[in-house]
């Protein structure tokens, strides 16, 4: 026998009147057609039909909130968000996803499990485990992730996204300052 | 009711006792009445630079375990009337302080002074967590160098975590004197940049002190550099002391280069 452990993203449509469900479809099946989707509210033969044609899954029989269905209640991941600097000294440890809204200062750890965006400049530490980091760095700041320490030269000064795709390691610089407010 | 501001840098040997000692007399010529608080115990200092190296009979220690009254322990200053120094024990080093006698003591001088000034040790040890526990404010003193500045930002770190405003969650204000600046290494691009470092420490700047050699003749001599008029850091101090006063002075660039005038250059050539 094989297992397989999937986490999927669920989206939950209340169905109020056919045709209002039948435009919000159409606007949004693009997105909709790769998601799974849990309906709740009674699905007319139109409904159905239209479902079917447009090659969606759905299921009717998933209750979030239900105790005896406890196991489908798919947690996000959680996401620690520090909005202060981290200064000379710090050693944050996280296990989830971090988003920093502020500089690392040098002397600065940080160790993450999940992805990392930092808004502020990086002077410190950085060890991330993630699939995805958004950092700019200072030619003094060491980046370790998964494993690899990433050559400063090529991350100094503009934000660079930087993806492990399971095998590699792939870093792209951002030519254009981010927006982030 | 006085503020008080303790005088932090991390880093020893980056002027936290000089700009001590001339914030007192800056603050104390604009009319307020000051003290100023040793609180490097062991390693006595800042009454050899006021000039008061041998007027000290009892010290803080004495006060706060009551062997001596604190009008007995002030001493006053010969440069400026308003002003007063507790100064540190000589004999006794850190580990005699208690965080319940510092608060005892602050709480009376700030029943007595408008300005209590405290001068923390150097490093972030007990008698640093000492000094910053019941201040109002801070005035951090770095130096345009990353030795400096990395310690700074640790000990402002440890300001935000421990003081007792910080765990009462109110801020504790945190302003940025830069000091030893020296002009011409700045534009050179060998010294650190005040933008630079207060991107790094993010905190507002109270003032920038240009480096001074007769900074070290005026220690010596007991006679802080602020008295001097000629002095550009003791200018640099005075408008300081005006800001802490509530006066809004406007900031010098003490840090771009004035190279000799065109007039100097052409008048050198008739010699």
């Amino acid at each position: 026998m094989k297992v397989k452990q999937y986490s999927v993203k669920v989206f939950e449509i209340n169905i109020e009147s056919q045709s209002s469900f039948l435009t919000f479809m159409d606007k949004n099946i693009i997105m909709l057609k790769h998601y799974l989707i849990y309906i709740r509210g009674e699905i007319t033969p139109v409904i159905e039909e239209y479902l079917k044609s447009n090659d969606i899954t759905y299921t009717t029989r998933l209750s979030l909130s239900d105790a005896k269905h406890q196991d489908l209640v798919l947690k996000q991941s959680d996401l620690k968000i520090i909005d202060e600097i981290v200064r000379s000294g710090r050693d944050i440890k996280v296990a989830s996803d971090l988003l920093i809204l502020n500089r690392v200062n040098s002397g600065a750890k940080l160790q993450v499990e999940g992805n990392l965006i930092i808004t502020g400049v990086v002077d410190g530490m950085i060890f991330c485990n993630g699939d995805f980091m958004l950092v700019k760095t200072s030619s003094k700041a060491m980046i370790v992730f998964n494993g690899v320490e990433i050559d400063g030269s090529l991350l100094q000064n503009k934000f660079n996204k930087i993806i492990f795709n399971g095998d590699e390691i792939i870093v792209t610089p951002i030519e254009k300052e981010p927006k982030w407010a | 009711m006085g503020i008080v501001y303790a005088i932090i840098s991390g880093k020893g040997g980056v002027g936290k006792t000089t700009t001590t000692a001339n914030l007192g007399i800056g603050i104390a010529q604009e009319g307020k009445k000051v003290v100023l608080v040793d609180f490097d115990l062991g390693q006595r200092n800042l009454d050899l630079i006021l000039g008061l190296e041998n007027r000290v009979i009892y010290d803080m220690v004495h006060v706060m375990d009551d062997e001596a009254g604190l009008k007995q322990a002030l001493i006053k200053s010969k440069h400026a009337d308003n002003l007063f120094l507790l100064a540190a024990s000589q004999t006794k080093d850190k580990s005699v302080l208690v965080q319940e006698k510092v608060k005892k003591l602050i709480e009376i001088l700030k029943e007595e002074f408008d300005y209590v000034i405290l001068d923390a040790p150097a490093g972030i040890e007990s008698g640093f967590e000492h000094t910053i526990m019941y201040a109002d404010a801070t005035i951090i003193v770095v130096n345009p160098e990353v030795s400096s500045i990395r310690d700074a930002d640790k000990a402002i770190g440890i300001v935000d975590a421990k003081s007792e405003k910080a765990k009462e969650n109110k801020k504790v204000q945190k302003f940025l004197v830069i000091n030893r600046i020296n002009p011409s290494m700045v534009s050179n691009g060998d010294m650190l940049a005040s933008a630079d470092i207060l991107d790094i420490l993010s905190i507002d700047l109270l003032g920038k002190i240009p480096e001074d050699k007769g900074i070290i003749e005026a220690s010596n001599s007991g006679k802080p550099i602020i008295l001097n008029e000629n002095s550009q850091a003791g200018v640099a101090y005075k408008r300081i002391s005006k800001r802490l006063c509530g006066e809004n002075v406007p900031f010098e660039d003490v840090e771009s280069f004035v190279s000799p005038s065109i007039i100097t250059k052409i008048k050198s050539l008739f010699q």
